[in-house]
């Protein structure tokens, strides 16, 4: 058992480092809307010049082709820099992506993946609907076949960025007879394409994170099938996840600068008795302290997932434990933010709106992309091998 | 190189460990209400040492096998899995402390099984030191035993006989020992500075590495009743109020495992944040044990309430290894008395 960094990765540290001082944006994240897809794009950009675009992507694709500890070593020091992470690209960068390298044909691929790498444009992903939840397999989205199109009535909802993105990777209901797992086709889907309606949703974090989307008669070229037609519940699942646990290890050190700010922030701020500093408070001292010792943990498991991930076995079921640890421990410090902040949490503007707002908005992280619950059922089943929840 | 999994030889270690306690020593042993401790059983002692378990991490030229404390950690979650006496774990760390201070004959008395050692921890005010003065809980120990013990100058070894007015006392950990005795001013038959070698720290590592294993052993307990167990007509584990339970005992058994393996392999390569690494460890550890300890009763139900059923023995014995770990506000004190390095 070991934990070393060789000559090698340790001067790929430095360059990483010395890059991103010089070149992370300057100016701070605008949370919602066309300010913060231009503020994502332009990172891209910066990123693709830099040399630095698609860290996880292989590099027959324009990715880096970087080892697994290197994307560690790139997400570490994003953190440390406080770089921001893809943002609004993530779908793009992190699923869309792998999945046209992984399930798409060349003409696909040689259209699509430049411009992603580029950060020339957003993808969404057009999963959940009304219906649809955490029962995805139960989509509805019809599209039938007309000629050598497929025409998309029906409707997506929790679609993030919907009303940012050019580009959707859509699961639709090409058979509606068959078993829910078949009859799904993984299709990409212009969104400027006529019939489509997009109708942003406010989020209780006062942004307009996602959206509906209505489809009607929405005509997507045969060509854009991703895979076979009613093959896409395996396009969909199989996608390959390039960072296979590396990015976690990022979320992880993110975790961690966070709770420094916090551990400075109950320095600064008088504690509950109005006298002392809140981190004299033995109550905030021991949810900082445990914090610190959990979040050492999540680093920890992050490290074996990678190991677990280097030695070529596909990435198991572990990723879902870690992902649940690491949100209920974000959870955790966004509440002590405003413990620790007192009535001046009440406010959304100065101070207290900085630690307000995320305590809000992170909470999307155990419901998005598979709820906590049923990330329990995942491990449930497929780690500890009990029967199928009822 | 990043590599939190054992390598085929530690796996061999693994292996072979847990193979002689499944047999030697099954759970099922300290369900019987005669069980008087592995104190008691000479044969049960000597078979631990002829398995090299006490000198295990021991430089070669004092009698050990040489192996690391990473080897020794993965035995020590194998302990606690077992729920051996917290002796095994006192003893091969005694031979570590006597090593240590180049005490050739005592190491080699302690690694053939032939010198006992004990764990003493302060019941109340005093210290552990050179000099040892205050009321002790003395945990698991037979008569002619020496005891190890540390405070914040160090760690002592010092023999029980030197004590005063040892008593037994009702333990909560109804399958160990429990006495209490009284120190005035006993002197140290080994004293290792904590400045010459961290081996307090090394003593709550391995402590934490034994509650993992504990944590890891309760959620195995009732994930595998829950696979059995029938009510309403299906195996009780397909009903998510009982399997998510159960995924959350997972995800703490792996958060303690995970952190007692990586603080091991910090505190080998004497990297400056292990003294954190091994806190953190130490309260991961701790809250896993209990609390899975916790949920696996309430999952075997009426029968987890039982004398009968196992997960009641890991439950006491997480209670017992979290104090002699010195409890959690101690380490979370550590935690916040500086930044956690790069």
């Amino acid at each position: 058992m070991e934990f070393t960094f060789s000559p090698q990765e340790n001067q790929f540290r430095d360059r990483v480092r010395t890059w991103l001082a010089e070149n992370k944006p300057r100016e701070a994240r605008p949370d919602d809307g066309v300010p913060m897809r231009e503020f994502d794009l332009a990172w891209q950009q910066r990123k693709y010049s830099g040399g630095w675009a698609g860290i996880a992507w292989p590099k027959d694709y324009g990715g880096q082709g970087l080892s697994l500890v290197e994307q560690m070593i790139w997400y570490e020091e994003c953190a440390r820099a406080r770089a921001p992470l893809d943002g609004c690209l993530s779908v793009a960068v992190n699923h869309a992506g792998p999945t046209i390298i992984a399930e798409g044909s060349e003409e696909q691929k040689s259209f699509y993946l430049p411009s992603i790498l580029r950060g020339e444009l957003v993808w969404c992903q057009g999963f959940s609907e009304p219906g649809a939840g955490s029962d995805l397999a139960g989509l509805r989205l019809k599209a039938t076949i007309d000629g050598d199109h497929l025409v998309l009535n029906g409707q997506k909802i929790w679609t993030s960025h919907a009303h940012l993105a050019t580009y959707q990777e859509t699961l639709v209901r090409t058979g509606p007879t068959t078993p829910k797992h078949k009859g799904i086709t993984w299709l990409i889907c212009d969104m400027r394409a006529p019939g489509i309606r997009i109708r942003p949703i406010r989020t209780m974090a006062n942004n307009y994170h996602f959206c509906e989307v209505f489809y009607d008669n929405v005509r997507v070229p045969l060509s854009n099938v991703v895979g076979q037609v009613d093959d896409g519940w395996r396009v969909g699942m199989a996608t390959l996840s390039f960072e296979r646990g590396a990015l976690s290890v990022g979320r992880a050190a993110e975790l961690r600068y966070i709770l420094e700010k916090l551990i400075d922030l109950a320095r600064e701020r008088t504690g509950p008795d109005g006298r002392r500093p809140a981190i004299e408070d033995d109550g905030i001292r021991v949810r900082l302290a445990t914090l610190r010792a959990e979040i050492a943990a999540l680093q920890a498991m992050n490290y074996e997932t990678l190991s677990r991930n280097q030695v070529g076995s596909a990435p198991g079921a572990e990723a879902s434990m870690d992902f649940l640890y690491c949100g209920d421990l974000l959870q955790s410090a966004r509440l002590l933010a405003l413990d620790i902040l007192g009535s001046d949490a009440l406010e959304l503007s100065g101070e207290g709106g900085e630690w307000t707002t995320p305590y809000l908005n992170d909470r999307y992280y155990l419901i998005a992309g598979g709820s906590a619950e049923i990330r329990r059922n995942i491990i449930a089943e497929r780690v500890l091998g009990l029967p199928r929840s009822s | 190189m990043i590599e939190l999994l054992p390598d085929a030889d530690q796996q061999q270690i693994i292996d072979s460990i847990a193979g002689y306690l499944g047999d030697k020593f099954p759970v099922s042993r300290l369900n019987q209400l005669d069980f008087t401790g592995e104190n008691d059983d000479r044969d049960a002692w000597q078979g631990l040492a002829e398995q090299g378990l006490f000198g295990l991490a021991v430089a070669e030229e004092f009698g050990g096998a040489g192996f690391t404390l990473v080897e020794e950690m993965l035995v020590a979650r194998e302990l606690g899995r077992f729920l051996l006496s917290p002796s095994v774990l006192a003893t091969s760390l005694a031979a570590q402390v006597a090593a240590t201070a180049g005490e050739h004959a005592l190491a080699g008395a302690i690694i053939a099984g032939e010198t006992r050692v004990s764990f003493a921890r302060l019941a109340g005010p005093g210290q552990i030191g050179a000099k040892t003065s205050g009321e002790l809980h003395i945990i698991d120990a037979r008569p002619d035993d020496l005891l190890l013990g540390w405070g914040d100058d160090g760690v002592a070894i010092f023999a029980r006989s030197e004590l005063g007015s040892v008593r037994s006392v009702a333990p909560m950990d109804g399958s160990v020992g429990l006495e209490r005795g009284l120190a005035d001013g006993v002197s140290a038959r080994v004293f290792i500075p904590a400045s010459t070698a961290p081996l307090a720290q090394r003593a709550n590592l391995l402590i934490a590495a034994a509650l993992a294993g504990n944590a890891d052993a309760t959620c195995t307990l009732a994930v595998e009743y829950a696979k059995v167990r029938e009510q309403f007509g299906k195996q009780i584990g397909s009903f998510q109020a009982v399997a998510h339970h159960c995924s959350d005992m997972a995800i703490r058994a792996r958060s303690a495992l995970a952190q007692a393996a990586f603080s091991a392999i910090i505190m080998r390569d004497g990297r400056g944040d292990a003294e954190l690494q091994v806190a953190s460890a130490a309260i991961v550890s701790a809250d896993a044990a209990i609390r899975n300890a916790t949920i696996a009763i309430r999952v075997h139900g009426g029968m987890g309430f039982t004398a009968e059923c196992d997960v009641h023995l890991y439950l006491k014995r997480a209670h017992l290894l979290d104090h002699l770990n010195g409890g959690a506000r101690v380490h979370q004190e550590k935690l916040l008395s500086r930044p956690f390095g790069e």
